[in-house]
């Protein structure tokens, strides 16, 4: 008789390698149209998680023309590739696709990206020319895998990683204690980026960087009798929107972010010191500092609310 | 309010993660598919995770956008499903369901149906939770209306305050959006496409702010105070794009919450 930890144990060892067969069982998909046999005879067995994965992908459910790949399947992205079918003379080797999507010039990546357009331009990449990553020399399948089931950096559990792997800073900030909830998956960088290009700064969906920021948080948005001028102009004055160590993800602690522009008679025109600390707290560096007064900073519509202390 | 002592801070950090998915299985999936069928399969296919997960401790950190999850069990329960749909006119359609994280406080659901190249319909449900983890009591009492109880004494610093410790209770710093979704897109001929949304949110819950009582030689004192949270967001955006005109709505409705002495 097995003990109970025995019996743990292989349940669990029995659902992984069913989840596992699953996997792979799910990945032998029937091929894809006669255009594409001439490529199997060979990429069949030597990439078979590529060919499984592209049959698995939206790619390969574009069974009617003009899709590329329903009208002449591999060849569609990778060109005729004549001297690639020829068998190769003794001792050379292949040749490669037309198109491997692999190489690094300048001029070779952007070739690689009109292959995409070609279908892709009207859609989603409207404002691909002149972008930010256009004018990075980034290639679309930088980011995006086509020969997957499913393309990470379309998923939400995975896009972001795709994005860090590039963008360092933001994923250090992203770590930070006060973050947009990124590293938790429950916001993607696409919610406030477009990758493909925007007619906004650092590729924002808004049209003014305010925008972007209006969409989840519409209650900074007013309009407000008496406005706080950064809130109207732009939230990246106070706040650092991949994170900060600063409660609020603020650029710097108050009252100190406060006295970089504020500094008048009686608030004290030089910056406070620690001598407002416990045992002897002052209100404007303890508790919300500057905001234990200021409480409405975003901007107040109280007829009195011209501090927005109300 | 005054911090409370013990409540979810966090003392372990270990975490047993008994991630059961031991059921990744294939749902609905037929029998082998015929090497010799062609790309027009129109099996659903999908993936269904089942099982439970352990925290051997209250998890501030993992409970700021998750949940408030505390020691002990908790469900592990995710969906996804698709099926790709060929019509007579062999224009490839499909559609799409998932559900993640449904265990935990924050979680979300959703589907899409498309023609590919031609339209799409979306329905997306988001709910995200997000707490403080700081325990907290306060003598305010109310769900969107705080006020004080009836018996408070008020005074001028908490020492007169009489009723206070009497009339403290706990209260939960956090708060939660909920989020319902519905897009289309149509290409409607080869330059003209339409698309639209219309996205409502929810927020509600509870978070600090500071007021203050009373002021010394123009040294203010303040204190912090739960505040009542209940917005409403109703967005719109439509858009006819033959190279890019489109117009787009928002309204933004604060309910009558508020906090009061």
């Amino acid at each position: 008789m097995l003990n109970s930890y025995t019996r743990n144990l292989c349940g669990w060892l029995a659902g992984l390698l069913a989840a596992l067969n699953g996997a792979i069982a799910s990945d032998v998909l029937p091929p894809a149209d006669a255009a594409t046999s001439r490529c199997l005879v060979c990429h069949e067995t030597q990439h078979p998680a590529a060919v499984n994965g592209l049959r698995q992908s939206r790619h390969a459910g574009l069974v009617t023309a003009p899709a590329p790949f329903a009208a002449s399947g591999c060849t569609g992205c990778h060109g005729d590739s004549e001297a690639h079918m020829r068998p190769p003379a003794t001792g050379q080797l292949r040749a490669a696709a037309d198109e491997t999507f692999r190489s690094n010039s300048l001029a070779e990546i952007s070739r690689r990206n009109d292959r995409c357009l070609a279908c892709h331009q009207s859609e989603s990449a409207r404002h691909w020319s002149g972008s930010r990553h256009d004018l990075g020399n980034v290639a679309c399948n930088d980011c995006h895998r086509i020969h997957a089931a499913t393309d990470p950096v379309m998923a939400r559990e995975s896009e972001n990683a795709v994005c860090f792997s590039c963008h360092q800073q933001q994923r250090t900030d992203s770590l930070k204690p006060y973050t947009h909830p990124l590293q938790q998956g429950e916001m993607t960088c696409s919610a406030c980026h477009n990758p493909h290009g925007s007619f906004n700064t650092a590729s924002l969906h808004g049209s003014q960087p305010t925008e972007t920021c209006y969409r989840c948080h519409a209650e900074k948005r007013g309009p407000f009798l008496w406005e706080h001028p950064p809130v109207r102009e732009d939230c990246a004055v106070c706040h650092q929107a991949h994170g900060s160590v600063h409660v609020g993800m603020l650029k710097q602690r108050g009252p100190w972010l406060c006295q970089q522009c504020h500094l008048s008679q009686y608030h004290p025109s030089t910056a406070y010191s620690g001598t407002g600390l416990p045992p002897t707290p002052s209100s404007s560096v303890v508790g919300k500092n500057c905001l234990n007064c200021h409480a409405q900073i975003h901007g107040s519509n109280h007829p009195s609310g011209i501090r927005q202390i109300r | 309010m005054k911090a409370k002592e013990a409540g979810v801070m966090l003392t372990l950090r270990v975490v047993a993660l008994l991630a059961a998915y031991g059921s990744c299985l294939p749902v609905i999936s037929a029998a082998e598919p015929d090497a010799q069928e062609s790309a027009t399969d129109e099996t659903p296919r999908g993936d269904l995770a089942v099982g439970f997960g352990y925290f051997s401790d209250d998890m501030l950190g993992y409970g700021r956008y998750a949940g408030p999850e505390s020691a002990g069990f908790f469900p592990v329960l995710d969906l996804e499903l698709h099926q790709s749909m060929h019509r007579d006119d062999a224009i490839p359609a499909y559609w799409y369901l998932y559900a993640r994280d449904l265990g935990l406080h924050s979680r979300e659901a959703g589907a899409e149906w498309a023609v590919q190249g031609s339209s799409r319909l979306t329905l997306d449900y988001d709910e995200t939770i997000r707490s403080t983890g700081i325990g907290a009591q306060s003598p305010f009492t109310g769900n969107s209306y705080f006020r004080l109880p009836e018996s408070w004494q008020a005074g001028a610093n908490t020492a007169a305050m009489t009723a206070l410790s009497d009339s403290l209770h706990d209260v939960r710093l956090e708060t939660t959006r909920r989020k319902l979704a519905l897009g289309f897109s149509w290409r409607a001929s080869e330059q003209w496409r339409f698309s639209g949304e219309y996205l409502r949110e929810q927020k509600r819950g509870q978070r600090s702010f500071a007021g203050v009582v009373g002021s010394t030689g123009g040294n203010s004192r303040a204190v912090m105070l739960p505040e009542p949270i209940d917005y409403l967001t109703d967005n719109i955006r439509l858009s006819a794009a033959h190279d890019g005109v489109g117009v787009r709505g928002s309204k933004f409705v604060p309910s009558d919450c508020h906090l009061s002495a």
